[in-house]
């Protein structure tokens, strides 16, 4: 089933990356942000399904949006890909209800797999 | 550089250096698709040219990637890059559409392209520092600064300024199928020893 899925991440390269397999595996990416700001505009305006949320971005941490995102009320699925893999890292996102904490490097299937999952779930 | 700490304390500060630089190895590997080695693992307690291969190398272009932590424990990282290191990078790693092209998006892929490698492989390491010390630390959004080979250790040593007393190790990295050396270093404060005496004590 295709998911209307925003992209999030500073760097070019790696939301290409993403949404070259999201893509591949039929899902329909409506957004991509760069920065906190305009994520947070993104989630409120395309309302996604699915986010795909980096955690150090140039204007504040993936762990700040999600933060936002309860204090407003803003739903969406959020699949966490990060290179920061510290356990309190991990820990605390798992807290804000993030459904899957990804770590960069990361195989094609971890990303569909967890897609899987929150289609299932 | 670890003059400051006893033989007990040396071992574990080692240790961690370099258990960190394995896990940066081994995202290095994966996302070059090809086997990295730790060629050398040098520790200083000064910036000063600290790349002797650039020292000589005026004309050669290098491509400096920074990365500042924050957190506990302050510090800062540099993924060094020559062009030629960088052109074999690219074409093992990018599509041809990306590296042929000039547009100014396929200039930004290329150069988002190198800073996400320097986030991952610096985040391999943070991760495991914080893990080990038990501190909140966190690389920043990394910067890419190309310059000529003459300025490379000028710049180094700038960039460390800020830190008072350093604590600092470089490591050779080593991609035989590729033929790249990168040179991965490390500036930390004062800081680290004690949190390393802390843990061991």
């Amino acid at each position: 089933m295709s998911q209307k899925i925003l992209v999030v991440d500073d760097s070019g390269y790696s939301r290409m990356l993403v949404k070259n397999v999201l893509k591949k595996a039929g899902h329909e990416v409506i957004g991509e942000a760069k920065d906190g700001a305009e994520a947070l505009d993104k989630i409120e305006s395309l309302k996604p399904e699915i986010i795909t949320l980096d955690n150090i971005l140039p204007d504040m941490t993936g762990i700040d949006i999600l933060r936002v995102m309860k204090e407003n009320d803003l739903k969406a699925k959020v699949i966490m890909i990060s290179a920061v893999g510290q356990l309190s890292a991990i820990e605390d996102a798992t807290e804000l209800g993030v459904f899957q904490y990804i770590i960069k490097p990361f195989d094609e299937e971890d990303l569909l797999e967890a897609l899987k999952q929150l289609e299932n779930g | 550089m670890f003059a400051k700490l006893n033989d007990n304390e040396l071992e574990i500060a080692s240790k961690l250096v370099f258990d960190g630089l394995s896990m940066a190895k081994k995202s290095m590997e994966q996302i070059l698709q090809s086997p990295i080695s730790i060629e050398k693992v040098d520790y200083s307690d000064t910036v000063k040219s600290v790349l002797p291969r650039y020292l000589q190398a005026e004309a050669q272009t290098v491509h400096v990637i920074k990365t500042q932590l924050i957190g506990e424990l302050k510090g800062i990282s540099f993924l060094v890059f020559s062009d030629q290191e960088v052109k074999k990078v690219y074409e093992a790693c990018l599509p041809g559409t990306i590296i042929n092209s000039s547009s100014p998006e396929s200039k930004m892929m290329k150069m988002g392209f190198l800073t996400e490698v320097d986030n991952m492989m610096a985040a391999a390491v943070i991760t495991e520092f914080s893990n080990f010390l038990g501190v909140e630390m966190y690389g920043n959004v990394p910067s890419l600064h190309v310059m000529k080979g003459e300025e490379v250790n000028d710049f180094l040593e700038k960039e460390s300024g800020d830190f008072t007393s350093v604590i600092h190790f470089k490591a050779i990295f080593h991609g035989k199928e590729l033929d790249i050396s990168p040179d991965f270093i490390w500036v930390f404060q004062e800081e680290f020893v004690n949190k390393i005496k802390a843990i061991v004590g």
